[in-house]
């Protein structure tokens, strides 16, 4: 798969759960390119943490924003181009607290990008504080005698927003990972997987998701109440009961982008600009 | 007759802006030059709002104290105005709820509601019926009034015609001036905000799209081009603040489509951390500024220049910006869309810094200044072997390339990168993305030499130096005491030796601001230049030609 890699060392903690990230990202990607996607019309988009460095590893499209905003600017790269892929990568911290507003808001209008969020429950990059996913027990730098806040359960927002695809993975079940991430690229819509990255360094949940994730299959992804009961089944206060993982939702539901003008190469109609613009001037008169 | 001047004035939300444009579009119609400074409290209805129209066979951009005529919708409108008015000054009032004392000369009362409820009109179009009354009291051609109604009212015109000739039919012949049509010769021109000329000139320069949260004085940017967005084929995005205004911004300039943003300083504080990812990842972005009184809230509705060092220096990190303050409507016109094409020939963030004088105040507007802008085509990659987003170049501009290109990776960074785009922490790396960018500040600065980036109006061994909107109200008020006015439309990359050159023959300097520290005189200081005297206003409103001619005067006394 070196074919999609950049010459840029990677720099992630050995065993990091990013690695398995990006193996599946390259692997869905050969599989799309091979179904006949192009591979210039995909433009991957990070915020800043230690996922946002997958952007500077894969040799495509990207653009690597500033922490917290990488779906402002995925929404305007799609309102831009409105055939191209746009894949988010985002943090917990990042997104989850930093740039929250984003998230939601993108649910709200299901703009057709796709979020992938890294979730290690923790600052890797500020080197282990507390996220607003973090477990009820998890003690940090910042709060060494535990956090004094519940974590929140990020699905249940994102299914009230108005999400139009959801799901849960855990990188380390590949084959699960992989087809429930190739499902989410092919969505067209907001769609949205909060992965399950193991933090080697500052949350070490390898043992805890190895025992207790359990991958589900809903009967009808577009019932939303049972959407809603398998999300809620899993609050992120702790890590030792059975965690959820799988596609929770999907439904069709018209896009954002298509609201506005669709953007063409049309010389004739831009020579036509001038003549609009003194119209709109005479109207003033 | 020379000049006229008409206070409007009643409860905020009844149509005082809209009875104020109307009067300014008669007075363009008969050959005048108009302004119009609107001044409101930050509530929706209630309060007392009022306009100032003022009509000239000069172009002006200022208010006068003095008014000829007052249209009284409530007493406020007489009541809190009596330096403004005499007994000689023509008072058209609502009979219904102001009463005018004796000694007024040329006062007629109009019952609007009876009025309004005859013709089924809502009561923000009183102001027709009060119009049609100026028209007969001042000796104005009502047909004049009938083809601007006609003109901007399809749909309503049998209503607000009706509005206007029941006005002319109460209202008698008052007093003694005249506004007949001046014929000038020149065909009528369009009366503009300085909102929408600034909408106007960057579609000149090939906007695509305009992102923003409402705010005040702005807002009416976003609300022309939303209007015009199906004709134009642009996309007007409102997001869910100015942090994510900005970033879409980026991401529209990352696929090449021309965009704009606009705020005021409450929102520009959000847009900061966005400011600074235009300037390492070389994302052109153009930021329309309208200041108004801070800090924080301050007074919304309100007017102030105190925001020039905060646009210069906001954001960790150095990088090149272009700053420029245009002053009227032409100006802002012709600036914002340079502006705009500036910003992309060096992929840099560019300011267009306004206020609210100039955001919401109604000007005439030249067309023939139209043609003068044209869109400049950035420089753009020549398809040849790999591409790398930031190569560098004698001029630190690197060739664009937007996705998708068939082949290649196109990458842009918020970190220290290398030319492919890829983070780097390599020392000379690191020094040469610096390098890079200060190189594009220097080729800009000396393109802008070619430009009239400062003004100069008038000669006098004393100047008055401006920035922005205070242009008119200085060049009225030099005329009177034979002095020089230099008004620096570009405030940075600075225009040095522009200045210097402005300043031949000068020997006294007197800055007038509207803020309390002197800001361009503060930013003259940093490069050499030396005020001798500064006026300052910093009440949120600005100054009349009046109160400037007596601060004038003491200061050269």
């Amino acid at each position: 798969m070196s074919g999609y890699r950049t010459t840029a060392p990677v720099t992630w903690c050995p065993g990091c759960g990013n690695f398995e990230i990006l193996n599946s990202v390259e692997a869905v990607l050969a599989e799309l390119l091979g179904e006949g996607f192009k591979r210039e019309n995909f433009i991957i988009v990070s915020g800043v943490g230690n996922h946002a460095k997958i952007v500077d590893y894969l040799d495509m499209n990207s653009f690597n924003s500033i922490h917290g905003r990488a779906i402002p600017v995925a929404e305007a790269i799609k309102l831009a181009k409105r055939d191209s892929k746009v894949i988010c990568f985002a943090g917990d911290g990042d997104t989850y607290a930093e740039g929250l507003e984003h998230l939601i808001f993108a649910a709200k209008r299901n703009a057709g990008i796709v979020v992938i969020l890294h979730n290690n429950r923790t600052y890797g990059l500020a080197t282990g504080q507390f996220t607003p996913t973090s477990q009820r027990t998890y003690k940090g730098g910042t709060m060494p005698y535990g956090s004094p806040e519940n974590p929140f359960n990020p699905l249940e927002l994102l299914l009230s927003a108005g999400a139009t695809f959801i799901g849960r993975g855990y990188p380390v079940r590949k084959d699960h990972f992989r087809k429930l991430l190739k499902d989410a690229i092919l969505h067209e819509g907001f769609s949205f997987i909060d992965v399950l990255q193991v933090c080697v360094t500052y949350n070490n949940l390898y043992s805890a998701y190895n025992e207790h994730v359990t991958e589900i299959e809903v009967k009808d992804p577009a019932d939303i109440e049972e959407a809603r009961k398998v999300i809620r089944s899993w609050d992120y206060l702790s890590t030792d009961v059975p965690i959820a993982i799988g596609k929770f939702y999907e439904t069709d539901k018209p896009g954002y982008e298509e609201g506005f003008i669709k953007f063409t190469d049309n010389e004739l109609e831009e020579e036509g600009r001038s003549e609009k613009i003194k119209h709109l001037i005479r109207e003033l008169i | 007759m020379q000049g006229l001047n008409i206070l409007i004035g009643g409860e905020t939300g009844y149509g005082i802006n809209e009875t104020g444009i109307t009067l300014c579009r008669l007075l363009s119609r008969l050959g005048y030059s108009v302004y119009m400074y609107n001044d409101f409290p930050s509530n929706v209805r209630g309060g007392h709002q009022f306009a100032l129209v003022r009509a000239s066979l000069e172009k002006i951009s200022a208010h006068k104290i003095k008014v000829d005529a007052v249209i009284a919708f409530h007493q406020k409108a007489i009541d809190l105005h009596q330096a403004k008015i005499s007994p000689e000054t023509i008072i058209l009032f609502d009979s219904e709820s102001v009463s005018v004392e004796e000694g007024y000369l040329n006062a007629i009362g109009l019952p609007l509601p009876k009025i309004l409820f005859e013709a089924k009109a809502k009561r923000e179009w009183g102001g027709f019926c009060m119009i049609g009354a100026l028209c007969k009291a001042l000796n104005i051609d009502p047909a004049v009034l009938k083809d601007l109604l006609k003109d901007h009212y399809p749909g309503a015109e049998e209503t607000v015609l009706r509005l206007a000739e029941t006005g002319y039919g109460i209202a008698g012949r008052l007093g003694a001036i005249d506004a007949p049509n001046v014929s000038s010769g020149l065909p009528a021109q369009p009366v503009l905000s300085g909102s929408q000329a600034i909408a106007l000139g960057l579609l000149k320069a090939g906007l695509k799209a305009y992102v923003a949260y409402p705010m005040t004085p702005t807002s009416p940017i976003m609300e022309f081009l939303a209007a015009a967005a199906p004709k134009l084929k642009i996309q007007t995005v409102p997001p869910e603040s100015e942090i994510a205004v900005m970033m879409m911004a980026l991401g529209y300039s990352y696929m090449g489509i021309k965009n704009a943003v606009g705020t005021s300083g409450g929102g520009f504080s959000l847009m900061v951390e966005g400011l600074g990812l235009s300037g390492i990842a070389e994302l052109p972005a153009l930021i329309v500024m309208g200041q108004r009184a801070g800090p924080s809230t301050g007074m919304p509705t309100y007017t102030s220049q105190t925001d020039l060092h905060f646009v210069l220096n906001a954001s960790q990190g150095e990088f090149p910006r272009l700053v420029v303050a245009p002053g009227d409507a032409e100006e802002a016109y012709y600036w914002s869309g340079t502006a705009l094409n500036k910003a992309w020939k060096y992929q840099i963030p560019a300011f267009v810094l306004t206020d609210k004088v100039l955001n919401l105040g109604f000007f005439s507007f030249d067309p023939s200044i139209v043609d003068d802008l044209v869109e400049e085509d950035p420089v753009i990659w020549d398809g040849k072997g790999e591409y790398h987003r930031y190569k560098d170049t004698d001029t630190g501009v690197s060739p664009l390339a937007f996705p998708p290109v068939s082949g290649q990776s196109i990458k842009t960074n918020s970190y220290v990168h290398d030319e492919k785009g890829i983070v780097s922490e390599d020392p000379a790396i690191a020094k040469g993305n610096t390098d890079k960018r200060l190189l594009k500040e220097r080729h800009l600065s000396v393109e802008l030499e070619q430009y009239e980036t400062v003004k100069q109006y008038g000669e006098g061994r004393t100047a008055l130096i401006c920035w922005g909107s205070n242009k008119g109200v200085c060049i009225e008020t030099a005329e009177k005491f034979g002095l020089k006015v230099i008004q620096p439309v570009l405030l940075a990359p600075f225009p040095e030796k522009a200045l210097k050159q402005a300043l031949q023959g000068v020997d006294r300097v007197i800055t007038v601001e509207c803020n309390g520290k002197g800001q361009l005189a503060m930013l003259m200081n940093q490069h050499g230049f030396h005020a001798d005297k500064k006026i300052l206003k910093y009440d949120g409103r600005p100054f009349s030609v009046d109160e400037l001619e007596k601060e004038v005067k003491e200061a050269m006394a």
